[in-house]
């Protein structure tokens, strides 16, 4: 079963600590994502993009408005919404076998059960054979296999990824979109992805957000109507992506004026 | 000769006192082919060169008239080791010693590890034990013989105590720098699998902390080492670093050299050991 | 959590600690009858303070001390840097002299202490060498580490720019050095004071080492105890200096 997330007026200010100086992240943002979409965000680097999919995640607090998951508001974080990271994050002190059985521990499985899920989740991310590889051993694509099966293994009806396979190179990124278009398809879950390229949003996306320059608002969503396997060589993927890029371009633009304007 | 050197530079190098251990497994175990074999010997030549020289410039020495009292060569050194190791005089002073470093080593690490973990868990806990610590942290350990013979007498309670001063600020300290310094998405990856405050505290900050502790504690056990030494020298009538001080109330030379290889021997092997322990601890 | 500590908080909070974890337990330890040679009360802590600063038996066993610890520590930073510099520049030097190092690190300042006795005596010489022994190694490694550490295409760019070799190792390398050296010099002198306790301890007539374990035979925990305070606050002091000087060439 799959979760819908809105958010109504959401707005996030931080406040640093050292200077006592606000910052506008997000600025009265309304969205709804749908139960079950591939929602892929982009924006300008530094638009908020991370704070909300961190609100989502409920490692950040809500400043103003709301933001609810199939109507309850986000409390704190949970089992329910799992992330991976840009940075991996895996235990350096555990396994691919053990990093993967983390949250399977907390939910307190049998040994039995853990290992099977555990086992299996590492199958079906082709981490077949490095079940007990330490973080440090494996390359970068394959580190992010252990982070997106780690976040699998729980089941989680949400899946938030912030710019997973930015640090990837270009042959294992798109091994891993592959990958990782197979599993959503299989299993009915909401994933919510950020990412800075268009390419790969067109590529991935049932719809794209994109989002203006600091204060983070969404600007416009963009729907992707067309079925997986994409083919970007198509002429339809061109087209798809020239609405996205032309809004990225001027966001990102109105970005490196008003910092100019700052400085 | 180029080749030579470089094949020193690949040596990996040993663990300092103030640096964790360096060099892969990997690049331990290098395997390297017959064709190195020349460079290799070349290599060993060079490392062994110097100590071998000075062990003949100690013999020479040893033999002329002026030093000769007080500087007994190799071969009086080992004669005299070997003796004290069949009468088993030389085993009763190191296992007083090491008894002694133990258990002041253990007392330390159990307070100093508690102390710095819940100090990185509680701000108020914190700042109230940041007080003592930085008060009695400037106090040397030495410092603390006279008031421990003063507290416990002549014996294994003093030396304890002072083994204790001497290496627990350095275990607490840290062990307080690695549980603060958990890498923030760490955290965040177990809060997002649904851990607990509780949970993140055992399963992400205690492991994470481990290399930066076990850092902390192997520093602490060369103090250990080095204050059971100087403790020994004052408070007790057993141990290293007794026997080498009456060897030189007593005049003789040879014991007290003998006694300072034994004491660097052993510093070197409670590295080593400790460092194998602490490589299949951690896997970082 | 917050980045900048409550100044006020952490300072009441840390007196807060040390009443509660030191001065309330001697005061009743105190009360309760223990006798003062165990633990003085703290007007008997006074009068001692006064007493020696008027006999300035104090102000001359720190004098003594002082002069033993900075000379030793001198004397390891002209021997030590220098020879650190050359075995970092050579890897076949440090290969020869690698073994060595090595051995000698593991043979502790203080087991040096009787050796020191019976070959120089009670003098100020066996003194230095031991203060000169534990500051070396301390300083020599780090120095090693420092100049192998020194970023190779940093020197590259010098020698292209035309500079000479003598230009590079002052303006170039030696700059790269000496954060590193200065966490090292701390250290080593923490290490230094650390030793020459230690063998005044066991070896000398005079210094601070000295007057505690006098102080210690003769029972006066007073003394003991104010000389303890002094030789905190003399390494404290030079820790702070050291911090100081450090922060002075981060850039
Ligand atoms: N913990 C924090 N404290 C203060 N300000 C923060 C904090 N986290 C983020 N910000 C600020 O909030 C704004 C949004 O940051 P965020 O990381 O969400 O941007 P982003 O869209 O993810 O950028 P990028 O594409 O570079 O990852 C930025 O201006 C950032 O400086
Ligand atoms: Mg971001």
């Amino acid at each position: 079963m799959s979760h819908m997330i809105e958010a109504r007026q959401l707005t996030k200010r931080y406040v640093n600590e050292r200077t006592g100086r606000e910052v506008l992240a997000l600025d009265h943002v309304d969205f709804t994502i749908a139960a079950g979409e591939f929602l892929c965000l982009v924006g300008p680097s530094g638009c908020g993009k991370s704070t909300f999919l961190q609100m989502v995640a409920g490692l950040e607090q809500v400043t103003e408005g709301t933001l609810t998951i199939n109507g309850k508001p986000i409390a704190g974080p949970g089992a329910d919404r799992g992330m991976v990271f840009q940075s991996y994050a895996l235990f350096p002190w555990r396994n691919v076998i053990e990093n993967i059985r983390f949250g399977l521990e907390i939910k307190g499985l049998s040994k039995a059960e853990m290992n099977e899920i555990a086992h299996a989740a590492a199958h079906q991310v082709g981490l077949h054979g490095f079940e007990h590889a330490y973080p440090k051993e494996l390359s970068g694509g394959m580190k992010q296999r252990v982070g997106i099966a780690r976040a699998l293994a729980n089941d989680p009806p949400v899946l938030l990824m912030d710019e997973p396979f930015a640090a990837l190179d270009a042959q294992t990124r798109e091994m891993l979109q592959e990958e990782l278009l197979s599993l959503w398809q299989g299993a009915n879950r909401t994933v919510l992805f950020v990412t800075h390229s268009v390419q790969e949003a067109v590529y991935l996306g049932s719809r794209i957000a994109i989002m203006t320059a600091r204060p983070g608002r969404i600007k416009t969503v963009i729907d992707v109507g067309l079925q997986h396997p994409r083919d970007i060589t198509a002429a339809a993927f061109g087209e798809l992506m020239k609405p996205v890029y032309a809004a990225l371009k001027e966001e990102v633009l109105k970005a490196a004026v008003s910092a100019r304007a700052l400085a | 000769m180029m080749a030579g050197s470089d094949d020193i530079r690949l040596r990996p190098r040993r663990g300092g006192a103030l640096r964790p251990a360096a060099g892969s497994p990997q690049s331990r175990r290098r395997r390297r082919g017959a064709a190195d074999l020349r460079a290799r010997m070349q290599a060993l030549a060079i490392r062994l060169a110097l100590p071998l020289l000075l062990i003949a410039l100690w013999a020479v020495a040893a033999r002329s008239p002026g030093v000769a009292p007080v500087l007994p060569g190799p071969a009086a050194v080992l004669a005299t080791l070997w003796q004290m190791t069949i009468s088993g005089e030389l085993f009763v002073h190191v296992a007083a010693s090491l008894q002694r470093a133990f258990a002041g080593f253990v007392v330390a690490g159990i307070i100093g590890v508690a102390a710095g973990l819940a100090m990185s868990q509680s701000r108020l806990v914190n700042d109230i034990l940041a007080g003592p610590v930085e008060l009695l942290r400037p106090i040397s350990s030495i410092a603390w013989i006279p008031l421990a013979i003063l507290w416990f007498g002549i014996g294994f309670n003093s030396v304890v105590f002072v083994i204790v001063a001497s290496c627990i600020f350095i275990i607490l300290l840290n062990t307080l720098a690695a549980a603060q310094n958990v890498d923030r998405d760490l955290v965040n990856a177990a809060l997002t699998l649904g851990a607990t405050p509780r949970q993140i505290f055992t399963k992400v900050t205690v492991p994470s902390a481990m290399p930066g502790i076990m850092l902390g504690l192997r520093i602490a056990m060369t103090g250990a080492w080095g204050g059971v030494l100087i403790a020994e020298m004052i408070a007790t009538r057993e141990g290293l670093g007794y026997m080498i001080v009456r060897a030189q109330a007593s005049y003789r030379p040879d014991i007290v050299i003998g006694g300072m290889i034994v004491i660097g021997f052993v510093g070197y092997a409670l590295n080593w050991l400790f460092l194998a322990l602490q490589r299949r601890i951690t896997h970082v | 959590m917050s980045d900048r500590p409550n100044t006020a908080r952490v300072l009441a909070l840390g007196a807060l600690g040390v009443l509660l974890l030191i001065v309330v337990p001697w005061t009743l330890a105190v009360l309760s009858g223990v006798r003062p040679i165990i633990l003085p009360s703290g007007w008997q802590l006074l009068d001692a303070a006064d007493f020696l600063m008027r006999t300035d038996v104090l102000l001359h066993s720190t004098w003594v001390s002082l002069v033993r610890v900075n000379l030793g520590f001198l004397l390891a930073v002209v021997t030590a840097v220098p020879l650190g510099i050359v075995l970092g520049r050579s890897p076949l030097l440090f290969a020869a002299f690698e073994p060595v190092v090595e051995s000698f690190r593991f043979v502790i300042p203080f087991a040096w202490i009787p050796l020191a006795i019976l070959w120089f005596g009670t003098s100020e010489f066996g003194k230095l060498f031991i203060i000169w022994y534990a500051g070396f190694f301390v300083l020599l490694l780090p120095t090693i580490e420092a100049v192998q550490g020194i970023d190779k295409d940093l020197i590259a760019a010098a020698r292209t720019l035309g500079a000479t070799r003598w230009t590079i190792f002052w303006r170039v390398a030696f700059p790269a050095i000496v954060p590193d050296l200065l966490l090292a010099m701390r250290v080593a002198f923490a290490v230094c004071w650390i030793a020459i306790l230690a063998a005044e301890l066991v070896a000398s007539r005079a210094g601070l080492g000295y007057m505690i374990t006098d102080a210690r035979e003769l029972l006066q925990t007073e003394v003991v105890i104010i000389g303890m305070v002094v030789i905190g606050c003399i390494g404290a002091i030079y820790n702070a200096l050291f911090i100081r000087l450090q922060r002075l060439v981060q850039y």
